[in-house]
């Protein structure tokens, strides 16, 4: 609701319905009478209002002792509809360190910038958009650092008072306005912290560990720093799950865990190559996987970032025996890849009803080769909803078409040939988990026909 | 007693925004041109397209669909035949 406010219409009618079902028609049937009602109910007073939306923040949030403090610091709201669960009002879901007038006062010594001095931008700044946030931006040195989601901007003091919450020392607030400059960003799915690189001699300088099990707990610099983000990006930036920003499972990968890219040193060939490891969100590996050379004797990857169709990117290096390094990028998808054409076209395909039809289908099983699963060949007809069962044929709804291993079509099958009464169809073919059931490891490609 | 403290504000500065009342609602859809914006993953779209225009053959459906967290803004054209637009954000 956050970009409605954004944009002067802070009543704007909405609905919300959740995802749960196959193809979304029980929310739709839930939703269609729903919309309607809102096109068409007169409007209220407060909806005919216009005016100015400006709320005012005070600097002294809270007057009182350390322990009242604590409580209202501590606070939650219940957040309804999506979240339906509490959600902290100024923290991260932790206790904090209360932010003193005196303690922020000696976090602003760490710094030669002025308590009241907007943050700005120290640099220029190009930030590359991808995906489905392809809105890339260029910001000039000097301009406002604008804290997302809800635009805001900060001074100084604002940034240490966030940096005592998180019980950051004077020493670190360099590298915590470092961090402040970004501005935040909530995140398309996939965390609402943030990781942050820290460079140069400064890390030794204020004690950070740089070397073994760097992301977890003990050392108070790493914690405090890693922190940080998820309270400026609250606090500043107005992040409230599911109100201003929505950012399902607030995880570094979407389906939860982590991806860590590396080196494989084959000890055997003595070869280095891309090595890529998906773990689940208690650390324990899902999957791993060496990478096929690019024809090279030493490679390995540096960087990796999951692209919007859930694969991953990966930036390293390659060279030959005493030869240069050069630059390598690699993309790596580790699904599933389901693909069906419709006369050798993704579609849509606009044909008329005296033309055949040819409807093909190909796999790439990626990591789950031989992975005995469900294969779903399904028509969403202007009749119904058909299934293509392997011993059956046509079947009413949703029957998976075989339960067996995946494996490599890797030139196109035929599945259908013939002409199709006028009318709108949706081909879809998927593989997901071998429970009889669609399920969210439902992997699919879909090809719209319009026959006239 | 127990030492009290003056403890400070972490919220950011929000800038105030210029607010509008909502567009006139419709007495009826029989005639009118209702536009659907749709952005993001298709999903529940897919089946509430169909019904809407199934349900209501006499509204002048017309539809963008977009890939895209930031919808597809209206044409100067459709600003003025358009009676009421419905914002589909699936993700």
């Amino acid at each position: 609701m956050h970009d409605s406010t954004l944009h002067g219409i802070p009543k704007l009618r909405h609905l919300v319905a959740s995802r749960n079902s196959v193809g979304g028609v029980t929310e739709a049937e839930y939703l269609l009478p729903l919309v309607i009602e809102e096109l068409t109910r007169p409007l209220n007073q407060e909806e005919q209002k216009g005016g100015l939306w400006a709320p005012y923040e005070s600097r002294i949030l809270f007057e009182g002792t350390l322990q009242e403090a604590e409580e209202f610091y501590n606070q939650v709201e219940y957040i309804p509809e999506i979240l339906n669960a509490p959600f902290s009002r100024y923290t991260d879901g932790l206790p904090v360190v209360i932010p003193t007038e005196e303690r922020v006062e000696a976090m602003l010594k760490g710094t030669s910038h002025k308590p009241d001095e907007l943050m700005t931008l120290q640099r220029d700044l190009d930030v590359r958009g991808f995906g489905a946030i392809d809105i890339s931006t260029r910001r000039k040195k000097g301009d406002l650092v604008t804290f997302m989601p809800m635009y805001r901007s900060a001074t100084v003091e604002q940034v240490a008072v966030n940096a005592v919450m998180a019980g950051c020392k004077p020493e670190q607030f360099p590298v915590v306005l470092a961090i402040a400059e970004s501005g935040g960003g909530t995140g398309d799915g996939r965390g609402g912290g943030g990781a942050f690189m820290v460079s140069g001699p400064i890390y030794k300088e204020i004690g950070m560990n740089v070397t073994n099990f760097v992301f977890g707990p003990g050392n108070p610099v790493n914690k405090a720093l890693g922190r940080v983000g998820s309270l400026m990006w609250r606090n500043l930036g107005g992040y409230k799950e599911t109100v201003t920003t929505i950012t399902t499972l607030g995880s570094p990968v979407t389906n939860g865990g982590f991806i860590i890219a590396g080196v494989y040193n084959d000890t055997l060939y003595g070869t280095d190559e891309f090595y890529l490891i998906k773990t689940n969100s208690s650390g324990d590996v899902g999957w791993l996987t060496t990478l096929p050379q690019q024809g090279l004797s030493w490679e390995g990857a540096y960087s990796v970032q999951e692209t919007t169709d859930n694969g991953f990117i990966m930036v390293g290096y390659t060279r030959e025996e005493y030869g240069q390094y050069d630059v390598c990028l690699i993309y790596y998808n580790p699904w599933p890849q389901p693909d069906v054409k419709a006369n050798g076209m993704d579609g849509p395909l606009n044909v008329s009803s005296n033309v055949i039809v040819s409807i093909t289908i190909e796999l790439h099983p990626s990591t789950y080769f031989d992975t005995y699963s469900d294969w779903w060949f399904v028509v969403w007809a202007p009749w119904g909803i058909y299934s293509l069962v392997w011993d059956q044929g046509w079947v009413p709804w949703l029957v998976p078409t075989i339960q067996y291993p995946l494996y490599h079509i890797s030139s196109p099958f035929e599945v259908f040939r013939g002409r199709l009464p006028p009318g709108n169809y949706i081909v879809y073919f998927g593989v997901d988990k071998a429970d009889g059931i669609v399920n969210p490891y439902l992997r699919y490609d879909e090809v719209w026909i319009n026959v006239k | 007693m127990a030492e009290t403290f003056k403890c400070l504000n972490p919220t950011g500065i929000q800038p105030p925004v210029k607010t509008f009342p909502l567009a006139p609602r419709l007495d009826s859809l029989d005639g009118k041109t209702i536009h659907m914006s749709i952005c993001g993953e298709a999903d529940i779209w897919v089946p509430m397209e169909k019904m809407l225009k199934a349900n209501y053959p006499n509204v002048n459906w017309t539809v963008n669909k977009r890939y895209h967290i930031v919808p597809m803004e209206l044409t100067e054209e459709q600003r003025k035949t358009t009676d009421a637009v419905i914002l589909g954000v699936c993700w």
